[in-house]
């Protein structure tokens, strides 16, 4: 065995003299298994702050209930964000639960990966009758939605708010970022000046005196 | 999965070398070491970038960040995709089968959940981060953000004013 007093430290670490700086610090060591057990270990100053009735354990007896390192993290709760489903509330939600989580489904990087991953299409069915007089629907495209209209941060595509104007073969997006008419033989679209906010709507057509066509959005309030 | 000392891995030979089955010693945060097949390591970024730069193979690789249970868990996964072929549908069915047990058992320990969600995180398993950080956004999913909250301990800051902007951004929340 060596000489227990060599191993004595020359300057003892003050912060570590007062047993609620060290119950502070040991309260930050990591949730691992074996992180209480070797604290325990030290010496019985280091143990007793460990006990399960000491102020110490009080404390971390009111931390939440499920400490989640994983969720502690930005890049990790980034990557577990990303993976929630690509429903119109997903985000949102998230976005309400904290300030830290609200910044985190904010950022541009976050969205534009999170549209990547979840390709924000739309597929265009078509009623088609075969030889047999037989009907069906038939898919007839698919359109990614995200990529035709690349405007950051990324029109998030609200879902009630997409027509179909047949007889012009176009399509009317709204998002949050504007709405648009997407013509479907030539895939150009086209912003709309006036933002359309959230009601109920109906995309008609008008011509004026020289026959131009006029895309138009009528749009009621409840 | 052997668990042995780190002179198992010294063993290796040049032959083993150039066939891909030297084995490799990692060793847990507590000492404990684990002897595991060249092919289910380098499942790990971080273990193969060491190996390919001619690092401590014979020495073996220590994880000050990863306690024994959890590395016994995470090679369980490696050794699982490492070493067994997923050429064949039937090989590609039981890989997902064996995927779908494993994280149903972790999903039952959340505690054990995250400590393996860190563990694939730190070694760069990208598997094994992608089946465990979609175990935790699927909890998250469908849930109120009152019930996220209380799901993970997380202490409610936004102000009046920060809800009243997000719920204005978007009808869906």
């Amino acid at each position: 065995m060596m000489n227990r007093r060599r191993q004595r430290p020359t300057s003892p670490a003050p912060p570590l003299d007062n047993d609620d700086l060290l119950s502070e610090i040991l309260l930050r060591l990591p949730p691992q298994p074996s992180s209480l057990p070797r604290a325990s270990l030290v010496c019985k100053r280091w143990r007793r702050l460990e006990n399960p009735n000491s102020a110490m354990m009080n404390r971390r007896r009111q931390r939440p209930t499920s400490p989640a390192p994983p969720l502690d993290n930005d890049d990790l709760l980034s990557e577990i964000l990303l993976r929630l489903p690509p429903q119109p509330s997903s985000l949102p939600r998230a976005s309400l639960v904290c300030k830290r989580w609200r910044r985190l489904v904010s950022d541009h990087g976050f969205l534009r990966r999170f549209r990547a991953r979840h390709h924000f299409s739309l597929d265009l069915w078509k009623n088609k009758t075969n030889c047999d007089d037989a009907t069906g629907w038939v898919l007839e495209r698919t359109i990614q939605l995200d990529k035709l209209l690349s405007v950051e941060p990324g029109p998030r595509i609200t879902s009630p708010c997409l027509d179909f104007v047949e007889e012009h073969n176009m399509l009317f997006v709204s998002t949050r970022i504007g709405a648009f008419l997407v013509h479907l033989e030539s895939m150009q679209f086209k912003k709309l000046p006036q933002t359309i906010g959230m009601g109920y709507y109906y995309p008609f057509c008008s011509f004026d005196t020289k026959g131009n066509f006029f895309p138009c959005v009528f749009t009621l309030y409840i | 999965m052997a668990t042995g000392s780190g002179a198992a891995a010294a063993a290796a030979d040049a032959e083993e070398k150039e066939s891909g089955s030297r084995m490799i010693t990692l060793t847990s945060n507590e000492g404990k070491a684990f002897v595991v097949t060249e092919a289910s390591a380098r499942q790990s970024a971080t273990i193969r970038s060491m190996v390919d730069d001619g690092g401590c193979v014979d020495k073996g690789f220590p994880l000050p960040n990863v306690d024994s249970k959890t590395l016994a868990r995470v090679i369980q996964y490696c050794d699982e995709h490492g070493n067994k072929e997923a050429h064949t549908v039937d090989e590609r069915a039981a890989l997902a089968k064996f995927d779908k047990d494993f994280i149903a058992e972790l999903d039952a320990d959340k505690a054990f959940l995250y400590d393996v969600t860190m563990a694939a995180n730190y070694l760069h398993i990208q598997g094994l981060f992608a089946l465990t950080t979609q175990c935790i956004a699927d909890t998250i999913k469908g849930k109120t953000p009152e019930e996220i909250r209380t799901a993970f301990g997380i202490e409610y800051d936004l102000t009046a004013q920060d809800e009243e902007e997000i719920k204005e951004e978007d009808t869906h929340a």
